[in-house]
């Protein structure tokens, strides 16, 4: 390589320190060999600058030029060889840098001029948008003027200018109105500890665009624009464009990965109970309960208004009708004479007592003789009032008094033991006993029982007491004789609640799956399809295992239905699609087709469904009262009244 | 809100301004872009006026250089005495037109005329070269300035100079006498623009004067000093011509008196009361990017040549006029004694010793018959054919030498040589 071809007088290059060519260029087809100077004269007027040496001008011409010229210097040091000066002209570069600043200067003195004059502003002070109009605004944002999301911008030609120097973003202005939970900035609002690189600088308008016209749905996001960070978080080897073809399989067990918090065996209730043939495959089912049971998912479930979850009716509605009796049938027996309880032993150890099982009986209801409740309440502190509510004193001395002297409790009305309430005296076992009947489904004193033991099991920290207190609550729950049949549905709910990582798990009602923020899934437009056609049962699942055997992991907990696929997901969910230019954005838009007779399997609904990611997914899933926001009026430059308004 | 307020007056108040000044500025710069434009047409012009004034100067003298081949001449042509006029007691010039009464060819400043005179009482014409003392700018005429050569000093019993004697003793006006066309190489570059000293010794001023009226008739710029050194006033020429010279703005002239008389007013009369050495052209001149052109007796110009190499300029830069013989002897050149000279026409042969400084004086002491003109070198009178051997030239010569011919008047042997006479 000849490096000379680069050198400062062989280069086209325009240096910055050459401001000027040669005038001469044009002319000679080269330039002198001096050029101009600095100040855009000319350097060549003669041939070389004659030097002095004794009394004598040398020639200084160099040799690329000549050398030293035959005639030399006149004797006034002026070189012989004299031209006229040519009038050196601006480099390209030069020319460049000043249209460019003259440019840069013309919009700043046009913004200046015209944007902060107040007859090219409208009535409430906004600025016409002819010079600087970037399209018709969504219909959400039609009434909003420029100045609402670049409030850096404002309308006045100042802020114009002072905006370009500041840190600002139209997120901001976004942020004014529209609230979410957590940072806005981040993905979903939401942190990813173990996500690399950390997204928390996110920009609105990364997804959402405007100035596209009143007919955008500035919600809408194409898929490409969550393949910008999803299709390296889920290993993707290509942009996300569809459903079928790029999203991932679901997971092994969806939507049923977590165990239920009330044990109902739908196989089981539908295979022996329900009316219909179609429902089960056992002919002689029983007829008293069959004239009870349900014709439909849709009798238990209440799908009006359902969202991700159809939750359950009431026990009242769905479940009395078999199950209220059993509930009733079942006391709760705080002590026996014949044989001590778990319930009386776990209470004595949490007052420090170390009574064998007679005698802690027995010294109870001395003691019961003598101070009534008080050696009861003794035992169960803070709680006794939840615990003993309802439990007549008088009742407890004389059954006390009548124990002390190894005599049974005369039983004034024996049917009323029959009754909800304390009762003492010979129970259901014939044993003389105090206990309690329940009334109904969610009785308080029961449920105060068992909650008491809950907390007693989570809070002690003695293991010995620890192991009285759960075999208590391991009484209280047997699904056969535990007090009000409580554990024959709930105990796995309640033991559940007892795991170190149970926070927030309900021990009572129905819990429904866990809640994805961010894939809100809706039965409401799916209700035209028959349960069934996702809900199948899952065969050969011992769904009741995890129920029955109190070691049984919930991570090894089975549903009773088949998990739903994809594919499921698919049959409806699919589209050709089409690339959209919205403003300066193209985006991927599903066209809505007609389903080919051939492949329907949609039932009712004809058309093909749109998958687009927003179509399930959700990106805000912690968006603060996403019925309304906040609504600001601001005109540019002039404050107004600022009102809330909160949408209906 | 009175900020706000003011802000909202001022802000579009200045931007508007910016906004005319920007205007403004904009128009000045395509104002400027066209002006240069027009300025490039006129640079453009520039050039062509310098190159036309180029051309213009050159013209003449492609019209001097073709009048000079159109009118030249060959041999001798006759000219007529015009007129004549004293200079100084010794010192007389004589104007002469051509007796055919044709255009006369312009000649170069500093060239010399060859008479060939008629002399009663000499055996053969004598031959002999005056400078044209006038500038090429008057076609009717030539002019040459001729000094009286006296006896030498030394020897007053020496007859003086056969040709100035003959002009200006015997020929008159109205005279006729035979003339070769102007020569010598001896002559200003007319074509530079080059600074020039001009120096005159004696009547050495002719050429030189030449010079120097050629550059004041045709108004040159070149900076022109004139050096003129004579004994004193008795042999002062062309003084009020001078005088006028010295009024040019870019002429200076410095007459130097060596001798003065009582009568010789400094200031007045001359400037210089002393030789014209090199002091006084450092003194003068500060500088020494000057042409040198130098006519004047031996001793003056030997002594100005070698001091102008000393004091660094150049050997181009320095011009001088050799006339007479041995005028400049810029280097010694030592013969081989006792190389035989053979004379074939007269069948002599002699042994060279040294002791002459050319052949022609060499052949006229030992009585061969041997041509001669100027003796130094210019007229080209003394060229005789050479038969065998070399010679080595001593001196300057400007005469056109044919192949095969030397001139004796400048010329030694380098061994060994046969020559036709």
């Amino acid at each position: 390589m000849d490096f000379n071809n680069y050198g400062f007088d062989q280069s086209s290059y325009e240096r910055p320190n050459c401001k000027y060519h040669c005038g001469r260029s044009r002319l000679w087809q080269h330039s002198c060999w001096q050029g101009p100077n600095a100040s855009g004269e000319c350097g060549g007027t003669s041939e070389c600058k004659p030097t002095k040496v004794g009394d004598r001008y040398q020639c200084t011409r160099p040799s690329h030029s000549g050398g030293p010229c035959g005639q030399g210097p006149h004797q006034d040091g002026r070189c012989c060889q004299q031209r006229s000066p040519c009038i050196p002209k601006r480099s390209l570069r030069t020319w460049r840098g000043h249209i460019s600043l003259l440019v840069l200067l013309f919009i700043i003195a046009l913004i200046e001029a015209f944007s902060g004059f107040s007859g090219f502003s409208d009535s409430e002070g906004r600025p016409y948008a002819a010079m600087s109009d970037a399209g018709p605004l969504s219909a959400a944002h039609a009434n909003e003027h420029c100045g609402s999301c670049h409030q850096a911008h404002k309308n006045t030609g100042l802020a114009w200018l002072t905006s370009a120097f500041s840190d600002h973003d139209l997120t901001d202005g976004c942020l004014s109105c529209h609230r979410f939970e957590g940072n806005a900035r981040s993905a979903h609002q939401s942190e990813y500890p173990d996500h690399e690189p950390k997204v928390t600088e996110l920009q609105c308008i990364s997804c959402h665009s405007e100035h596209a016209g009143q007919n955008t749905d500035i919600k809408q996001a194409a898929a490409a624009t969550c393949s910008n960070c999803h299709e390296a978080a889920l290993h993707l080897t290509r942009e996300i464009t569809d459903f079928v073809g790029s999203h991932p399989d679901f997971s092994g067990n969806y939507p049923y990965e977590i165990p239920q918090s009330i044990y109902f065996d739908h196989k089981r209730h539908v295979g022996e109970y329900f009316v219909e043939d179609k429902w089960t495959s056992k002919p002689n089912r029983d007829a008293e309960f069959a004239a009870l049971a349900a014709e439909a998912c849709t009798t238990c479930h209440e799908s009006a208004g359902a969202t991700r979850a159809v939750t359950p009716k009431t026990f009242e509605a769905m479940c009395s009708s078999c199950h209220q009796q059993q509930i009733h049938d079942r006391p709760l027996i705080v002590m026996t004479l014949e044989e001590p309880m778990p319930i009386l032993i776990a209470l004595a150890a949490a007052t420090g007592n170390e009574l064998d099982d007679e005698e802690l009986a027995l010294g109870t209801i001395k003691q019961m003789k003598d101070y009534s409740l008080e050696p009861l309440m003794n035992m169960t502190g803070d709680a006794s009032a939840d615990l003993w509510a309802g439990l007549s004193p008088v009742e407890v001395k004389v059954a006390a008094e009548a124990w002390a002297q190894e005599e049974d409790v005369e039983l004034p009305m024996p049917e009323m033991q029959q009754e909800a309430g304390w009762h003492t005296g010979e129970n259901d076992d014939g044993d003389q006993s105090l206990f309690y009947r329940a009334s109904t489904h969610t009785d308080p004193l029961i449920r105060a029982w068992i909650e008491h033991f809950v907390s007693r099991v989570k809070s002690s920290s003695d293991e010995e007491l620890r192991g009285s207190m759960a075999e208590a609550l391991d009484s209280l729950l047997d699904a056969k004789e535990g007090a009000g049949a409580c554990g024959k549905c709930h105990a796995s709910g309640i033991r559940n609640a007892l795991l170190e990582d149970s926070k927030g798990k309900t021990l009572w009602g129905y819990q429904t799956q866990e809640t994805k923020i961010h894939t809100p899934f809706a039965h409401g437009p799916h209700i035209n399809l028959s349960c069934d056609s996702c809900h199948q049962f899952a065969k050969d699942v011992d769904f009741a295992r995890y129920f029955k055997n109190q070691d049984t992991k919930p991570s090894e907990f089975k549903s009773a239905f088949m998990p739903i696929e994809k594919q499921m997901c698919s049959e409806c969910h699919r589209s050709t699609r089409k690339t959209v230019q919205l403003g300066d954005q193209s985006r991927d838009l599903p066209i809505q087709q007609r389903w080919k007779a051939s492949d329907s399997k949609a039932g009712p609904n004809p058309k093909l469904i749109s998958d687009n990611c927003l179509t399930c997914h959700v990106y805000h899933g912690k968006m603060q009262d996403p019925s309304g926001f906040m609504q600001k009026h601001v005109i540019l430059g002039r404050a107004k009244p600022t009102t809330e308004v909160t949408a209906p | 809100m009175t900020t706000e307020l003011l802000l909202s007056i001022v802000i579009p108040v200045l931007g508007g301004l910016l906004l005319i000044i920007l205007l403004v500025y904009g128009l000045s710069m395509l104002l400027q872009h066209l002006r240069q434009s027009y300025q490039l047409t006129g640079f453009q012009k520039q050039e062509l006026s310098y190159l036309k004034k180029r051309f213009d100067r050159l013209s003449p003298e492609q019209t001097e250089k073709a009048n000079r081949m159109k009118w030249a001449w060959q041999g001798h042509r006759k000219f007529k005495i015009c007129n004549k006029v004293l200079e100084a007691e010794t010192i007389c010039s004589f104007y002469l037109a051509p007796h055919d009464e044709r255009p006369l060819p312009p000649f170069q400043p500093g060239q010399f005329l060859t008479f060939e005179l008629q002399v009663s009482g000499q055996s053969k014409p004598v031959i002999r070269c005056y400078s044209l003392s006038d500038a090429p700018t008057h076609p009717e005429y030539y002019r040459v300035t001729i000094k009286r050569i006296p006896p030498p000093p030394k020897d007053p019993d020496k007859p003086p100079g056969v040709g100035s004697g003959y002009f200006h003793n015997q020929l008159r006006i109205d005279d006729i006498i035979d003339v070769k066309a102007p020569s010598g190489n001896f002559y200003l570059d007319t074509q530079s623009d080059a600074p020039v000293v001009l120096i005159g010794g004696g009547i050495g001023i002719t050429p030189v004067l030449s010079m120097a009226n050629y550059l004041a008739d045709n108004g040159s710029r070149r900076e022109v000093w004139f050096f003129y050194g004579v004994s004193n006033g008795l042999e002062h020429i062309q003084k009020e011509h001078l005088n006028t010279l010295e009024e040019i703005p870019n002429f200076h002239v410095r007459v130097c008196y060596s001798d003065p008389l009582d009568t010789d007013i400094k200031g007045e009369d001359f400037q210089v009361s002393a030789r014209v050495s090199i002091e006084l052209l450092k003194q003068e001149l500060g500088v020494n990017n000057y042409q040198f052109y130098i006519c004047g007796p031996p001793p003056m110009m030997n002594a100005l040549t070698s001091d102008l190499a000393a004091w660094g300029v150049p050997e181009s830069d320095v011009h001088s006029e050799a006339f007479g013989p041995a005028s400049v002897k810029k280097e010694a050149v030592a013969a081989v004694e006792g190389v035989q000279i053979q004379f074939s026409k007269c069948g002599r042969s002699l042994s060279w010793d040294g002791s002459h400084p050319n052949l022609l004086t060499f052949g006229e002491d030992n009585g061969i018959g041997l041509p001669s003109g100027c003796r130094a070198g210019n007229c080209g009178e003394c060229m005789v054919a050479l038969r065998s051997g070399k010679v080595t030239y001593v001196g300057p010569h400007s005469a056109t030498i044919e192949s095969g011919s030397f001139l004796t008047c400048c010329s030694i042997p380098d061994g060994a040589i046969t020559i036709d006479a």
